[in-house]
């Protein structure tokens, strides 16, 4: 059988889907047949017969194949009929370079048909191996478009707008300035009562997550999950609220509900050891040697710890907040009066919005929360990571940054609230306004 | 959803409270030394029957200021002033507390 006659294979398809790669044999006995099958040569008895009654003649035959070529063509080939290339181009190839030798993709009208062929053609006596080279086409970089490309609008998260403190600490402000970067690879610890890591608006956040207590890893009150979504929830990703800073490496280490002492002091050490570069504490209680130890020891190796003022309206020295060198953070409301919930004492540092502020709760019911997923929670607790976002959005902004520029930073950058001029027990130096922060750094 | 007391007032027993319940102690040597001696001597100072258990905090860590820390567990029945006492008037230990409780805020 000669295909000379047939009519030409029709033009090539697109779709790589539709492609099966075949190296013909280079055989003396394969080329002869593939020879006969082009029609170049007489039909041969015996042997060379074979490619005439083979799969890959009667595809072409069938005229099921779309085209074929030789994928590495020579001009001499181009001039040639599509079979005449194909074969031809084995007796070229097996002078220049025989691992490349009849190497030719073969085109089919869809993909089951390619599917269906490979198998066919793997049997056929003049072909060395068919396969189907989908996959690898699509592991290749795809390469950039010289036009501008439309961004896909972000999706709004829809909680955003019951998010008065992001108002108020002037974070849009903050990333539309020159310089702004997110915070996607500051590490941020947070040593609380773990985390529900299966919330929706927690997805990819959390790089390490581990138990210190005699409890498991999920967060059974809440808190945790609160005080981390205030930090990091995925921001314009269509889901609840939006995190203030952006770190993508969060460590979550539970201590508390229950409380371990011994595992509070190896949550520290572990944040300490494990290039923890923010530590949020929004916790606190009496004072604690061990605790003071350990603290001073993350702040010696540059940890920058950050802790609650405390809730008690009081005076009272709340620790670890009131460890020399620690950030302190009091709790500001909507009309930046101070909560009357907050702590004071010459260790204050500044204060942030800490009353009715909607963060992330468990997906499942949890000791604190009066309901799922979302809720708004008061305390010097919530008001803490919204400084420590802040110092996130520092360090990615000035990697490197020292502790003491950081708090020069957020205090230089405070807006003087209540009537403030310097600094007062009450608002320390001021409320916390992400945009004056960066600007000073 | 909405404005509620200050999550502690609720949720924490007392700021200061300690915690009693199994009642420990954490010891700090003013030197490094052998473990096993350091925890001989809180074994001796507190009373054998009074010590349930003497680990180190960080076993595993070469730090001075690490490995010299100890969890000491007391038996039940012992006096947690006591023990702390008799710690405290060794010229060996730099401190012996009790763990003060901590809450979210």
């Amino acid at each position: 059988m000669s295909l000379r006659s047939r009519a030409p294979l029709r033009m090539a398809l697109s779709q790589t889907s539709r492609d099966v790669v075949i190296k013909l044999k280079t055989t003396t006995t394969a080329r002869r047949s593939l020879r006969v099958l082009a029609g170049i040569e007489a039909p041969p008895r015996g042997a060379a017969r074979a490619a005439t009654r083979g799969a890959m003649a009667s595809m072409i035959a069938d005229g099921r194949v779309a085209s074929i070529e030789p994928l590495f063509p020579t001009p001499r080939l181009r001039r040639a009929r599509a079979v005449e290339r194909m074969v031809l181009s084995v007796d070229e190839d097996v002078q220049q370079d025989q691992e490349l030798a009849g190497l030719n993709m073969m085109r089919f009208d869809s993909e089951k048909e390619a599917l269906d062929a490979c198998g066919k053609l793997n049997r056929d006596a003049t072909i060395e191996y068919a396969h189907h080279p989908e996959e690898r086409f699509k592991a290749l970089p795809k390469r950039r478009s010289t036009r501008r490309r439309r961004r896909a609008p972000a999706k709004v998260d829809p909680l955003r707008n019951r998010q008065w403190a992001l108002g108020a600490i002037e974070l849009a402000k903050a990333q539309k300035a020159a310089g702004f970067k997110q915070a996607s690879s500051v590490v941020v610890g947070v040593i609380d009562s773990g985390i529900d890591s299966k919330h929706p608006d927690l997805k990819g956040v959390f790089v390490d997550e581990q138990s210190f207590t005699s409890g498991p890893v999920q967060d059974t009150s809440g808190h945790g999950t609160h005080v981390s979504g205030i930090i990091a929830a995925v921001t314009n990703n269509g889901v609840g609220i939006s995190g203030t800073c952006q770190s993508r490496k969060l460590i979550s280490l539970k201590a508390l509900d229950p409380y371990s002492a011994s595992g509070y002091y190896r949550a520290i050490r572990h944040a300490t050891d494990n290039s923890v570069q923010v530590l949020n504490l929004s916790l606190g209680g009496g004072h604690d040697r061990t605790e003071e130890l350990l603290i001073r020891r993350a702040l010696r190796h540059g940890v920058i710890v950050v802790a609650a003022m405390g809730n008690e309206g009081s005076s009272l020295p709340s620790y670890p907040a009131a460890i020399k060198n620690v950030i302190s953070v009091g709790a500001t409301n909507e009309t930046d009066g101070l909560a009357n919930f907050s702590n004071t004492g010459r260790h204050i540092n500044l204060v942030a919005p800490g009353v009715n502020i909607l963060s992330t709760v468990p997906t499942y019911p949890s000791q604190l929360a009066e309901s799922t997923h979302y809720d708004s929670w008061p305390g010097t607790s919530m008001a803490t990571p919204f400084v420590v976002a802040t110092i996130a959005l520092l360090l990615a902004k000035k990697p490197g940054a020292t502790r003491q520029q950081v708090v020069r930073a957020l205090q230089k950058g405070a807006d003087k609230v209540g009537g403030l001029r310097g600094f007062s027990t009450r608002f320390g130096h001021g409320r916390l306004n992400v945009a004056g922060a960066l600007a000073q750094i | 959803m909405g404005l509620r007391f200050p999550l502690p007032m609720r949720w924490r027993r007392n700021p200061s409270e300690p915690v009693t319940d199994p009642k420990i102690l954490m010891v700090k040597f003013a030197r490094s030394g052998d473990p096993a001696k350091q925890q001989e001597k809180i074994r001796r100072l507190v009373g054998e029957n009074s010590v349930r258990n003497a680990d180190q905090l960080f076993p595993d860590d070469s730090d001075d200021e690490l490995a010299t820390l100890f969890e000491v567990v007391l038996s039940e029945g012992a006096s947690l002033d006591q023990a702390k006492a008799s710690l405290d008037g060794d010229d060996d230990v730099e401190y012996a507390h009790e763990p003060v409780e901590r809450s979210g805020r």
